[in-house]
């Protein structure tokens, strides 16, 4: 890569016997927005923490803009840091924990008051009504904006975002995330952002990094992600995922059975043999009920049960033993299938994820 | 973080150093008394002593007494603050830290001066009068321990939702008190009991000035003629206040963890 | 004492979190009509009685009697009396036993709650600790005395020792227990407990990430303590302070039991007035009692002026 702002090297992290990290590999471009995804203990707030300088690397090293900052000290690091916690500093006001940074850095009190109040603008909390407010008189949602205010004010090299939008409510944290993604784009700073939540990953990132047992196991962007995941655990980890278990039968002709019928997947089997059993994975979305132009698969089954969601109605098929869920669109001039009823399924066999 | 650690280290073995060395030297000092040898001989003198048992069985019951009063006054107050009265709350508990404030000797000298034999509510006209007196005042000053316990234990327990669970059930007040609430902050008031009864025991001043038979007069008494019983007296002092503070800790463990709190 | 020094020990983890069970403004059904002022009221009747009669009232009448002469009239004559040389001598030694104690105790518990919270040491040393400075901190009265004399007395542990491995006689550089240096010190081995029993909630309180985000704006550790530890911890400090005076200010077990009646410190002064009227003007007892109450009451206001003054932050 041409424009590699971040580096992070063979990192590897151990509490004494327990390895947390282990051969981590990233590089971040200049203005590249990158999430780690993954379960908690996976390791994705421990390479947080690296770079932000809280912890050693066992082994490894981490490079920004071409300079090794991997024995540097936090507060030589230059690195904007924002925590689940809002952690404000509760003795000071609105416009003096935005302020610290500047202060610390030694800057002119006029510049200083300057800058807070543009980066008060950006975050919506103008001066004029919250610099003078204390941290508990603000919600949480308006906190975490200030923290971020905080984060940014010194014009850091780096944003490194912890869960910072965990501790929030639904409709807050969905308005926060795009203000976010906004602030970022405007500034063009490289963040990454740890998260456990897909949705928020997938929504927000250029690329994401899901994270498993202390190893990237899939960097991509988040169409790759969650369209062509690379192992079982990010199929698994991202998005909702139908598993219906099949046997080879003829693994030239791409011939798979599923529950005494049989359908075609010419090309996906990459060297399973006749007889093996393999585990076939779908996307809801990747499914219909009926036919559909360009699906060239189908297996017959009986609706379970039947959700209404408002806009997409979640239908759950009997096949075999296996229950698939699919989403259908809602159509106000025809009533949704009902339980009970047998039904058809469709899919295209270049959108089944063979997992082994 | 290292040079820290190394100073915490030292920290905490100068504390350390201070608290146990007077201890250690008092345990020395108990045991000299037989001359050449070091012996228990303090502590069976102390023990066999007809005025030791007497005034520590004094105490006891002045103790269990004042934990009676205590318990008494302050857990309907606070659960009354906490579900009727909020606004009255920093008032009540402003009235609760007085005796933090307020000297113990002050407030034994006003009763004296209040309630002598002449007085229209003469408690020091008799015995009983002078020994409930003696209650009170100890009340009095384990009234911001106790206050604290309890209301500790009830904001765990969030006290309107429970109340008005069990009005819904169709409990009255007896009910709710006696079978929700007190369970529910027993441990706490248990703990506050205990903090009392420590603070109780060797209570000097009070009981000196209002010429009761009890503990810390004794103490004192036995403190300024002999040599070598104070410290084995010190020694049984000591073990008695760790043995009411192993207690709280032990109940604390039981305490309900605020399963259902909003906050 | 501060109303809300109580609250300085969880004060951190509290800050934001309205108690909902104080918020109260949906206050519970009540039965209409004339029944309920007096149902409202009559929960903290005994409450009310009972501080009244035997806290508020006793004190109120001796404030009173310090402004009386022995005919009832309105006198400030007992408070001039109070300007006597032995009466001024013993509160000056009180104030400087109890200032010198509390802030001793004050700084040393501060020490040592922040080496066993943040100082990287072992688990079990923090919560021995904890579990000693309870005890410790109700370890005091005429025991604590007996330990005191049984160190650092005349024939006490630690004076033979010093005096046989060292050859250091302490005695003989004018150390004595029955001083204001000795009180003082025997004071302090119950202002540090209670130092650290109420100042490690507040320093629990202090938020790691507080010091990461301190950290990542740039700030060294001195400049993160200047700017957020110190101002943060420093209300509940003060309030402890000044409980710890307050504490200091009113004992007179330890100091009678140690000293008999050769430091002539306020309280023993006041309890001698109360045995046997040795100023001979029962007037003047009150205005010595109204004295200790004025201080420790100036303390508690100065404090709360303060935090009022100061601490917007803290709602």
């Amino acid at each position: 890569m041409s424009d590699t702002f971040l580096s992070i090297q063979n990192v590897r992290k151990s509490f004494g016997a327990v390895t947390v990290v282990d051969d981590f590999n990233l590089d971040i471009e200049r203005g590249e927005f990158v999430s780690f995804l993954g379960p908690s203990g996976c390791g994705k707030t421990t390479v947080l923490r690296m770079v932000a300088g809280f912890e050693d690397p066992t082994e490894g090293k981490i490079v920004v803009a071409g300079k090794d900052i991997t024995r540097l000290k936090p507060n030589q690091r230059n690195v904007g840091m924002v925590f689940q916690a809002y952690a404000l500093f509760p003795n000071l006001t609105v416009a003096q924990n935005v302020g610290f940074g500047l202060k610390i850095a030694g800057m002119a009190r006029a510049d200083a008051d300057k800058r807070v109040a543009e980066m008060l603008e950006l975050i919506k909390l103008p001066l004029a009504q919250f610099g003078d407010r204390y941290p508990y008189q603000l919600s949480g949602g308006q906190q975490q904006r200030v923290a971020l205010a905080r984060a940014l004010a010194p014009k850091p090299k780096l944003l490194l975002l912890d869960e910072p939008l965990s501790a929030l409510d639904a409709k807050v944290r969905v308005s926060l995330r795009d203000e976010i993604r906004m602030i970022q784009r405007e500034l063009g700073i490289t963040t990454i952002f740890v998260t456990h939540d897909q949705e928020e990953a997938l929504s927000i990132s250029d690329r994401i990094a899901v994270m498993y047992g202390g190893k990237a196991e899939q960097v991509g962007t988040p169409f790759e992600i969650y369209n062509r995941p690379a192992t079982k655990f990010v199929a698994n980890f991202v998005g909702t995922l139908n598993v219906l278990e099949g046997t080879v039968s003829d693994a030239a002709t791409g011939k798979v059975r599923v529950d005494a019928q049989e359908i075609g997947l010419k090309g996906k089997l990459n060297g399973s043999k006749s007889g093996e059993t393999i585990s076939l994975a779908l996307r809801p979305e990747a499914i219909t009920l009926g036919p559909r132009p360009g699906h060239d698969a189908s297996l017959t089954g009986e609706i379970h049960d039947v959700q209404f969601l408002g806009s997409v109605i979640r239908v759950r098929v009997g096949v075999g033993g296996s229950r698939v869920s699919l989403d259908t669109f809602n159509n106000p001039s025809s009533p949704p299938p009902q339980a009970g009823e047998k039904t058809t399924i469709s899919f295209a066999s270049n959108d089944v994820l063979v997992l082994h | 973080m290292k040079t820290g650690r190394f100073w915490a280290w030292v920290t905490f073995i100068l504390g350390a150093a201070y608290f146990f060395i007077p201890l250690i030297a008092t345990v020395e000092f108990s045991m000299r008394m037989r001359r050449g040898a070091y012996s228990f001989d303090a502590y069976a003198i102390v023990l066999g002593d007809p005025r030791f048992q007497a005034t520590f069985g004094y105490s006891v019951v002045a103790a269990v007494f004042t934990i009676i009063l205590g318990v008494l006054i302050v857990v309907p107050t606070a659960y009354w603050i906490r579900l009727r009265l909020p606004h009255l709350r920093p008032i009540v508990e402003f009235i609760t830290l007085l005796p933090l404030v307020i000297p113990a000797i002050v407030i034994v000298f006003g009763y004296i001066r209040m309630y002598g034999s002449n007085s229209p509510l003469p408690f020091l006209a008799s015995n009983t009068g002078t020994n409930a007196l003696l209650v009170i005042g100890y009340a009095t000053l384990a009234l911001p321990y106790m206050y604290r316990a309890v209301d500790t234990g009830l904001r765990t327990i969030d006290v309107k939702t429970l109340t008005e669970a069990a009005q819904i059930l169709g409990a009255g007040w007896t009910t709710i008190i006696g079978k929700v609430i007190l369970p529910n902050v027993l441990i706490a008031v248990l703990s506050g009991a205990f903090l009392t009864f420590a603070i109780v025991l060797g209570e000097f001043t009070m009981a000196s000035l209002l010429n009761r038979p009890a503990f810390g007069p004794y103490l004192q008494n036995i403190g300024a003629n002999r040599a070598y019983e104070p410290a084995a007296l010190a020694i049984i002092a000591f073990v008695i206040t760790w043995g009411c503070m192993s207690v709280i800790q032990v109940l604390s463990r039981f305490a309900p963890k605020s399963s259902n709190r909003p906050n | 004492m501060p109303p809300g020094l109580f609250h300085d020990g969880r004060l951190m983890t509290d800050i934001g979190v309205s108690d909902p069970a104080i918020a109260g403004n949906s206050a519970p059904p009540v039965k209409a009509g004339s029944m309920r002022l007096p149902t409202h009221w009559l929960g903290i009747a005994p409450f009310v009685i009972f501080s009244l009669m035997f806290l508020i009232l006793p004190t109120a009448y001796l404030i009173l009697g310090a402004f009386q002469n022995e005919a009832g009239e309105f006198t400030l004559e007992n408070l001039a009396a109070l300007s006597q040389p032995s009466i001024v001598a013993a509160y000056w030694i009180s104030i400087k036993v109890s200032l010198a104690s509390s802030l001793i105790g004050a700084f040393a518990g501060l020490a040592i709650a922040i080496a066993i919270v943040r100082g990287g040491l072992p688990n079990w040393i923090r919560s021995a600790t904890l579990t000693f400075s309870g005890v410790a901190s109700n370890f005091a009265g005429v025991p604590l005395a007996f330990a005191f004399l049984a160190t650092l007395g005349r024939l006490g542990l630690a004076t033979v020792l010093l005096n046989t491995v060292f050859g250091i006689n302490i005695y003989a550089y004018g150390f004595n227990i029955l001083s204001f240096w000795g009180l003082t010190l025997t004071y302090v081995y119950f202002q540090i407990p209670l130092m650290v029993v109420i100042i490690v909630p507040a320093i629990d309180g202090l938020k790691k990430e507080w010091g990461e985000a301190a950290a990542t704006l740039g700030a060294t550790q001195a400049q993160y303590w200047r700017m957020v530890v110190i101002p943060v911890i420093w209300p509940s400090f003060l309030g402890t302070v000044i409980l710890l005076f307050a504490n200091a200010f009113g004992a007179i077990a330890t100091a009678y039991a140690l000293t008999g009646s050769s430091l002539n410190i306020v309280p023993i002064l006041l309890y001698a007035q109360i045995r046997g009227d040795v100023l001979h003007n029962a007037h003047l007892g009150y205005a010595i009692a109204f004295g200790m109450i004025f201080i420790t009451g100036l303390a508690n206001i100065f404090y709360i002026w303060f935090r009022t003054r100061s601490e917007r932050w803290l709602k």
